[in-house]
């Protein structure tokens, strides 16, 4: 084939500009590390990247609200360990306020006692987290939820029964806040009721209706804590699982998005050698020429 | 039996035909790398012979050679071909062109981006679902959704950029159209005339290509070579270059359509880089729709959910974002600007329900009727995807297209490019050629002057 001699540089400076653009075109990769670096160099794994990331961030989210159940839980055990200890340390008092022998000043004394114990429970009711807000008063966070008035003493609760509702799966919420009102008014009336028998020195009180009242209470406070010790594992789990699929994304992610290094640098090694035969051979074609053999 | 002079006539046209034979490679050579060129070849002739009687009866002596004209050498098929993959190769790159700019506004799949922020909005929506009575989680809902707003607000005015550019480019590749013709129009004048005269109007021919060619990058044309030299140009049914005329090309465009129209007749533009920009036009106008359809979607959606909420002030019914008109008027409303605790994160006003919050957070997975079913970071991904596609898809045919017309040009410029070496060895063909003439004429020289001394004597 007859070869035009513009045609002839025209082409060997296409593949020099084809080599040079090959050879930029995998040091840029080599160095941001990307196989995606628009759209257009993979349409479909730009959609997958996007899809990836969007469920990565949603499953982020479900960890952190995961996080949030456990601390709120954790909170919780821990105004409900205080109750428990509260409630175990009236019945005591009252075991031993039911003994005959036990002396008036005695169980007075043991009567004062029970009073500082409901004046905690109260403030163990009352718990805040640490931005100040009430754990256990519905969505009215803000409202000190347990109050005592009156006399006989009464406790009355200003929270609601709003709940904290928490995704923390596809397709799975969880409650993030306790309500415990009725097992603290009953808590608490149990304990007045332990003063005032105390004080009155009803021994066949104390060893009935006041144990059984403390006693339920009790187990009212142990169920809650159960509950919560139940909920701070679900969220746990559901914490761990969120955590693995975050890793799955993370991994899909840079699966798609990112290079494999080894074959950019494989790549890369190529193209410089191509590069390289494509100067040589422009400097030898253009060597060439019928004018050095002419005199 | 010839004239003893004749030699010397046939040694002298010999002598004007080589000399004329070394100007046509020396003007091969010259032209070497001019873009366009059509090499060139003097066609030799024979003379007509001297028919004389002799001894033996008539006989026909050779008198040499003349200069029968310059024929230019040209493949019309390949320029044809030339024409129009070139055409369909610089729409392609125009489209390719303009869709990479769009790629580059959209910034996607990187970290800043629309999709990353509207991620990062609906990541506080939950943040503050979780913990509705945490002022930080509205101060950062607040930054998160302004942030959201400021990539969107920025991806529309770089859209709308775009497209003034882009109105910008059809109004001068008009321009340049019409310049083309005018000129195309003033060498086929030229080359009339010439032609009329009996020349052969070689590099007026090549420019008048050239000419063509730059015609062909800019617009779908068809030629029709007419007997007097000229050459008719036609864009679909505009003549743009007739016999005698130039009729410019209207300057009234329909994008939607790639028509250009004089309010008369619509001509219909399918190729070169007027047909891209129009097509460029369309997709930017494509894209900054589903754009409208995504901030429309987004608004309305977490507006509806939001005003059914009470906020921290005790109010309700308070929009989250405001504006009507897509992505243009996209902003937080007023109210959220001005306190984070208008932010309605409950459906009582309680501080701690964040239930709306929740709903709102949601919405990034929710199906929505008015995106074909898809969520609202699935339809953005969609429209990233698509421009992704479309520009690929571009990208693929420029390939397939600058190939071929590479092929073209190689089999255009193997039969009309001009080759050194070819051109050195006619230079020494005609050289030794001119030489030898020369020496006839010594030789017939000397003859001449050996007779005229005998009979001198």
């Amino acid at each position: 084939m007859r070869i035009g001699t513009q045609q002839q540089y025209l082409a060997l400076q296409e593949l020099i500009t084809r080599a040079q653009s090959r050879v930029a075109d995998l040091q840029v990769r080599l160095a941001d590390g990307k196989r995606i670096r628009q759209p257009s160099d993979d349409p479909l794994g730009t959609l997958d990247v996007l899809s990836f990331r969007r469920a990565k961030a949603i499953t982020v989210s479900h960890a952190a609200n995961a996080d949030v159940g456990i601390r709120n839980m954790k909170l919780a055990e821990n105004a409900l360990t205080g109750m428990d200890e509260i409630v175990k340390r009236a019945r005591v008092l009252v075991t031993s306020g039911a003994n005959a022998p036990t002396s008036q000043d005695a169980r007075n004394a043991m009567a004062a006692e029970i009073r500082t114990l409901r004046e905690r429970l109260v403030g163990l009711a009352n718990s805040q987290d640490g931005f100040g807000r009430y754990l256990f008063a519905g969505t009215e966070v803000t409202t000190k939820p347990f109050e005592e008035a009156g006399d006989p003493p009464v406790l009355t609760y200003l929270g609601d029964d709003g709940k904290l509702l928490l995704d923390v799966g596809p397709g799975t919420v969880m409650e993030g806040n306790l309500l415990l009102d009725q097992q603290v008014i009953a808590a608490h009336a149990a304990l007045y009721d332990a003063e005032q028998r105390l004080l009155s020195g009803d021994v066949a009180g104390l060893s009935g209706v006041t144990l059984q009242l403390l006693q339920d209470a009790g187990e009212a406070v142990n169920l809650l804590r159960g509950e919560v010790g139940q909920r701070q594992k679900q969220f746990e789990s559901a914490r761990q699982v969120a955590q693995r699929r975050v890793d799955d994304f993370v991994k899909a992610i840079s699966d798609k998005e990112d290079a494999d290094m080894t074959q950019v640098v494989t790549d890369l090694t190529a193209a410089q050698a191509a590069y390289q035969a494509t100067l040589a051979s422009f400097a030898f074609v253009g060597q060439l020429s019928l004018l050095d053999y002419l005199r | 039996m010839p004239s003893a002079f004749s030699g010397i006539d046939i040694a002298a046209r010999a002598l004007r035909t080589f000399e004329a034979a070394l100007n046509v490679t020396g003007h091969n050579i010259a032209n070497v790398n001019t873009r366009g060129y059509s090499r060139q070849r003097l066609e030799i002739g024979q003379t007509p012979p001297d028919l004389k009687w002799t001894l033996s009866g008539l006989t026909s002596f050779g008198t040499g050679t003349f200069v029968n004209g310059v024929l230019r050498i040209r493949d019309i098929f390949l320029d044809g071909r030339y024409l129009e993959v070139s055409s369909e190769g610089s729409r392609s790159q125009t489209m390719r062109n303009a869709l990479q700019v769009v790629e580059q506004i959209l910034g996607e799949p990187g970290a800043n981006a629309v999709s990353g922020a509207l991620d990062a909005m609906f990541d506080s929506w939950n943040n503050l679902a979780a913990n509705p009575a945490d002022d930080g989680a509205r101060f950062d809902l607040r930054m998160k959704a302004a942030t959201l707003v400021s990539r969107i607000r920025d991806v529309h005015e770089r859209l709308v950029t775009q497209d003034a550019m882009l109105r910008s480019q059809v109004t001068d590749t008009i321009g340049q159209i019409n310049t083309l013709g005018q000129r195309i129009q003033e060498l086929n004048e030229e080359i009339r005339r010439q032609t009329a005269a009996g020349a052969d109007p070689n590099d007026l021919l090549d420019q008048r290509q050239v000419a063509i060619e730059d015609l062909s990058k800019l617009v779908n044309l068809r030629t029709q070579p007419m007997q007097d030299g000229t050459l008719q140009v036609f864009i679909h049914n505009h003549t743009l270059v007739g016999q005698a005329e130039f009729f410019p090309l209207p300057s009234n465009y329909d994008a939607a359509t790639s028509t250009v129209t004089d309010g008369v007749r619509v001509t219909t533009i399918s190729g070169g880089r007027l047909a891209g920009l129009f097509g460029s036009l369309n997709a930017v106008a494509s894209y900054r729709a589903q754009l409208d359809s995504f901030v429309n979607e987004t608004r309305t959606q977490i507006n509806t959910l939001h005003q059914t909420g009470i906020n921290l002030n005790g109010t309700t019914g308070i929009d989250f974002f405001q504006g009507t008109n897509g992505a243009a008027d996209l902003d937080l409303s007023g109210e959220v600007k001005a306190d984070p605790r208008n932010i309605a994160a409950g459906a009582s006003g309680a501080p701690g329900d964040g239930s709306v919050a929740l709903a709102i957070a949601r919405l990034r997975e929710q199906p929505l009727g008015a995106l074909g079913g898809r969520s609202l970071g699935q339809y953005y991904a969609d429209l990233v995807s698509r421009v992704g596609q479309e520009s690929l898809t571009f990208q693929q045919k420029l390939e397939v297209q600058s190939s071929l017309l590479q092929h073209i040009e190689q089999q255009r410029q193997s039969v009309a490019g001009v080759n050194l070496d070819e051109e050195l060895s006619n230079m020494v063909k005609y050289q030794r050629a001119f030489q030898s003439a020369a020496k006839v004429l010594s030789v017939l020289d000397q003859t001449t002057e050996e007779l005229i001394k005998a009979f001198g004597r």
